[in-house]
């Protein structure tokens, strides 16, 4: 009876400390994904904000561009992967990213493999 | 029971890993919908030995780029570079400037000015102009112009339309002027001079020739003036009133409007007054024919409806020429014009008691209202469609304003005196009209 109790208290340890570091878990997970959250806004409002759109274009175009980032939020490179069809918006969407720079990254080097790689997709339209 | 507890726990632990652990060389996907801002951000660095001259061009090239609303203008402070190795790039990156225009003057021992430019890429930092121009010093607007242009140009993806000229009609005193000013209202020369009323300016689409309505000895006569020589003709003078006069993209004919058999009816003739041909059978009142730019149809002001709307009609085939209304929206819609790709035309909307400036997009049909001030009229679409001209009234009396074909900027051009009123902005010069 005592051994049954001894090991039911064992396996209560274990379990609280599973939930304890379960909830441990979670809470570093939710501290990255709002980290990453904040710097992927911080990133988006910082290139909008250098952005001046051409005006008067029809339609609803849409350029993408990929850019490969150094650690201290360089930019090594920009290219353009799909063009809206209009080289004054590619160009000044391009203009935007460089001037952008350094853009905003998360003071944790481990975060930054995230940040590497970043796919940006402007639309003319707010 | 606790084992499968603790099962579901660790499976949900790792589940968690996965969702959070982005793989290693995804791109972090970032979407943005729309910009920042609408002017562009441009320092323009006074040129070297400008000063010496009698007219500053960067003022100029500056207006300019301010009255279109798509530039912000950047202080110079206290670094003037004049050559591309003098711009220190990091400075103007973070004042946020995207393009630098920077050059020098020379006067030449025969009085000419030799005027250089560049414009540079900040972001990128690399020449996106480099021209230069030997001009007379009267000719120094025109340059600069010519600069806001390219400019423009460069950075908007749209033609410039600074080079262009606006005619207006100017009322001082008892007298009426018809003057022609570049587009920013300087340089006004007066064309003709009437002691009555002259209405309804209608530029050639070659930008050699004006028509006009006068009043001379009391009834309105439709003229063409050869703006070189100032030689006019009377092309239609029919009995009762002669107006509105509007050019075919050829410039070979006028669509006139004749009240020579009754009502207001719409005409076609040839430029010089010959070969008359009626283009509207009502029993209405239709008025101020504007032509579309491939020709074939023309947007006029009716009341055949009951009240003033704006139709559209071929011109054409005469056997199937029905006009077809295009305004619904309020009672009054009147003086349209077309934009020069033809997808949308400019008028006057009466909003409650006030007359406002409206654009209408031909295939959605969309309307938007692009003033708010008491009463506006003459609206006239710039060549490149961004901008429209019109005359507005301010204490009774008129002023020429422009506002951009979105609403987003509106201004008044204040240079000119007097009562002004008719509008008409005129077409590209023809050295630009590649495009």
């Amino acid at each position: 009876m005592a051994a049954e109790t001894e090991r039911f208290q064992k396996e209560l340890g274990e379990e609280e400390e599973r939930r304890r570091l379960q909830k441990l878990a979670y809470a570093q997970a939710a501290a990255k994904r709002n980290l990453m959250d904040e710097y992927k806004a911080k990133i988006l409002a910082k290139i909008k904000s250098k952005l001046v759109l051409p005006p008067d274009l029809p339609n609803d175009p849409v350029a993408e561009y990929d850019i490969t980032l150094l650690p201290g939020g360089e930019i090594l490179s920009v290219k353009l992967r799909k063009g809206s069809g209009f080289r004054s918006f590619d160009e000044a969407v391009e203009r935007a990213i460089i001037l952008a720079r350094p853009l905003p990254l998360p003071k944790d080097k481990l975060l930054f493999q995230n940040f590497r790689n970043l796919s940006v997709k402007v639309h003319y339209l707010e | 029971m606790w084992n499968s507890s603790s099962q579901s726990s660790s499976s949900i632990l790792v589940l968690i890993f996965c969702l959070f652990s982005a793989p290693l060389h995804a791109a972090l996907d970032i979407e943005i919908f729309g910009g920042g801002a609408s002017q562009i951000p441009i320092a323009i660095i006074p040129f070297a030995a400008e000063e010496r001259l009698a007219q500053s061009v960067t003022a100029v090239v500056r207006s300019d780029l301010q009255r279109s609303g798509l530039f912000r203008m950047v202080d110079s402070e206290s670094s003037a570079p004049h050559e591309p190795n003098e711009i220190i790039y990091p400075n103007w990156q973070m004042r946020g400037v995207n393009a630098i225009v920077i050059g020098a003057t020379r006067l030449l021992p025969n009085g000419q000015v030799e005027v250089r430019y560049r414009l540079m890429d900040v972001a990128k930092q690399e020449i996106l102009i480099s021209d230069m121009e030997t001009v007379s010093v009267k000719q120094l607007r025109a340059v600069a112009h010519r600069m806001a242009d390219s400019i423009y140009e460069k950075l908007t993806g749209d033609i410039g339309v600074f080079s262009t000229r606006i005619a207006y009609v100017a009322k001082q005193g008892k007298k009426y002027a018809l003057q022609i000013a570049d587009a920013d209202g300087f340089n006004a020369r007066t064309a003709i001079e009437y002691s009555e009323p002259i209405i309804s300016l209608a530029w050639s689409p070659d930008g050699t020739k004006i028509a006009y309505v006068s009043f001379e000895n009391k009834k309105p006569v439709i003229h063409v003036q050869t703006l070189a020589t100032g030689e006019r003709r009377a092309v239609a003078k029919f009995r009762g009133s002669n107006s509105a006069p509007a050019w075919s993209p050829d410039g070979k004919n006028i669509a006139v409007v004749l009240s020579k058999n009754g009502g207001s009816q719409i005409f076609l003739i040839n430029s010089d007054g010959s070969g008359l041909k009626r283009l509207t059978q009502s029993s209405s009142i239709d008025t101020e024919p504007n032509f579309s730019p491939d020709g074939k149809s023309i947007i006029f002001t009716s009341d055949r409806g009951g009240s003033p709307q704006i139709y559209r009609m071929p011109v054409i085939d005469s056997a199937s020429r029905v006009a077809e209304r295009l305004t619904f929206e309020g009672s009054y819609n009147v003086s349209p014009q077309y934009r020069h790709d033809g997808k949308s035309f400019t008028y006057i909307h009466r909003n409650n008691s006030q007359f406002n400036v409206a654009i209408q997009n031909l295939e959605t049909r969309q309307v938007q209202l692009l003033t708010d001030s008491s009463f506006d009229e003459s609206p006239s679409f710039a060549p490149n469609g961004k901008i429209i001209l019109y005359a507005t009234e301010i204490k009774g009396r008129g002023i020429l304003a422009a506002v951009s074909s979105d609403g987003r900027t509106r201004q008044e051009l204040s240079t000119q005196e007097g009562d002004i009123r008719e509008p008409a902005w005129g077409p590209l010069p023809k050295w630009r009209r590649k495009f």
